[in-house]
């Protein structure tokens, strides 16, 4: 008994387990870590706390997103080895000791324990959380894994539209002044996802490694081109041209809808004048809504399409939505949200979206830890994305401009960056053979139950 | 390797999850549906003035 409760031999589903139970667990745990979108909402209050400037309360953020980048990176293959309800008991002890440290540190005013809390401890469970649901998700749904994927990393859009009202009317609640309720709303949250984050641990299930679902079978030959039957391990994939160009190609999407959501209320300020804070902060709102929808509408449309046609309209149509708000977009307020909206979409749809890509182009034996190593490029982009646009507003800014010129600029490399975010999408091929693992054609586990690798049962198919 | 793990079979708690599935759904629906609501209702704000 004890800590064997959490080995994934103990999580293997009986046959007739109906798979909708699982997709609860995925988002119960993606829910609780998208929190990090809201953090915003801290920064005033940690502000006059610390009664310091925005940069070093930002760089709280900052911290976070680079360790969700590299525990995602480094700790993917144990994820897959360990399987998904051990991964999610390390992501809601990470994530809740992030708060409950990061209460300390404001309790005795020491921000560099903020740092370390929420930050680097919290960057781990954000990291591990976020993965932890993807491969299991795509086993057991293995004729829709775009939808099944969708469905969990929604909830990770999802997340910061639950806890920015929510942190809201804690911190009003808590004191007449909200830097004096920050350490209890840090304690009730890290407590409130803990239990949320440890009923998914619970739930969640992995089929048996012959399982399919009922009355489907793995077609003959995959109709499309891009779709493999091999396996890649993690090593190998990152060794190959299709993991690379998938990389630019999060990079390229990411980096231009991260420059819009980082920006978006000074933004649509800037655009249209007449606009207050209060609207302005529902415009945010509104784009993490689009943001949300896009992870299950667009990537649940990619089992249909397929993943490369997906992206190509993510980065070709975005490209021209881009265009369309650098030279019409002052026209009017509900032109400038509805181009926004789809352009936010199609950032969260190329989020949600990967992993299926992922699945096709190198199977499933690690398609958790290639993810993992993929979403490198998340953290490029949340560097790049920013820098472009901030760095040519302030340019613009000293050169004289104002309002929407502020931003054409940099709008007009948005298009760029896509342009080559497309480029890459159209050279992406199939993996070449010699990548491939020696005969494993179907979803046969790297390792078995008892942590040995998986013997290879059948012959090689060669990429389609 | 045909032991009851690999099968599928007797080493989990069957009729557990269930129950507790169900109220998680419930639960992240729930968590979802009010995140939305509010979030709208902030957004009126943009149209409204």
């Amino acid at each position: 008994m004890g800590l064997s409760l959490l080995d994934r031999e103990r999580t293997v589903a009986p046959r007739n387990y109906n798979r909708w139970l699982i997709p609860p667990a995925a988002l119960a745990v993606h829910l609780c870590i998208g929190e990090a979108y809201a953090f915003s909402v801290f920064k005033k209050p940690l502000v006059a706390h610390f009664d310091t400037k925005l940069t070093p309360i930002g760089i709280i953020f900052s911290i976070a997103i680079v360790m969700l980048g590299l525990s995602a990176a480094f700790g993917g293959r144990w994820v897959e080895r360990a399987g998904p309800r051990k991964a999610m008991v390390v992501a809601a002890l990470c994530w809740s000791s992030g708060f409950l440290i990061g209460a300390l540190g404001v309790a005795t005013k020491q921000l560099w324990i903020v740092y370390l809390g929420y930050g680097v401890v919290g960057g781990i469970g954000l990291g591990i959380g976020y993965i932890s649901p993807v491969s299991t998700l795509i086993k057991w749904f293995p004729d829709r894994p775009g939808m099944a994927t969708g469905l969990a990393i929604m909830g990770f859009g999802g997340g910061a539209m639950i806890a920015s009202p929510l942190t809201n009317k804690l911190l009003s609640v808590y004191a007449d002044q909200p830097q004096d309720a920050i350490v209890p709303a840090f304690l009730t949250l890290g407590a409130l996802y803990f239990v949320v984050m440890m009923l998914g641990a619970f739930t969640v299930r992995v089929p048996a490694p012959d399982w399919r679902p009922a009355g489907w079978t793995p077609p003959a030959r995959e109709a499309r081109k891009l779709v493999t039957s091999n396996q890649v391990t993690a090593t190998n994939a990152i060794r190959t041209p299709p993991f690379w160009l998938l990389w630019v190609v999060l990079f390229c999407n990411v980096t231009a809808g991260i420059g819009i959501l980082e920006q978006a209320s000074p933004m649509i300020r800037d655009f249209f004048p007449s606009v207050t804070a209060a609207a302005a902060a529902g415009y945010v709102g509104l784009l993490s809504l689009c943001n949300m929808t896009g992870r299950f509408v667009w990537s649940s449309t990619s089992d249909i399409i397929g993943r490369r046609p997906m992206y190509m309209v993510y980065l070709g149509v975005g490209a021209a939505l881009y265009f369309l708000v650098a030279s019409t977009g002052t026209a009017s307020i509900a032109l400038f949200v509805a181009l926004t909206g789809i352009i936010l979409s199609f950032y969260g749809g190329g989020f949600a979206t990967v992993p299926a890509y992922l699945k096709d182009l190198f199977g499933t034996i690690e398609v958790g830890a290639i993810h993992g190593r993929l979403l490198t490029a998340w953290s490029a982009a949340g560097v790049a994305g920013p820098l472009i646009v901030n760095g040519l507003a302030d340019m613009q800014e000293s050169n004289g401009k104002s309002g929407a010129d502020l931003y054409t600029l940099s709008l007009y490399i948005m298009v760029g960056v896509l342009a080559i975010g497309f480029i890459a999408n159209l050279l992406m091929h199939a993996v070449p053979d010699r990548f491939h693992e020696g005969a494993a054609p179907t979803d046969t586990p790297r390792f078995a139950p008892d942590g040995e690798p998986a013997t290879a049962t059948a012959t090689t198919m060669g990429s389609q | 390797m045909h032991d009851a793990a690999t099968e599928g079979h007797g080493q989990i708690e069957d009729g557990a999850a269930p129950p507790l599935a169900l109220f998680l759904w419930a639960l992240v629906v729930g968590g979802l549906g009010y995140g939305v609501v509010m979030t709208i209702k902030s957004a009126v704000q943009l149209f409204t003035g």
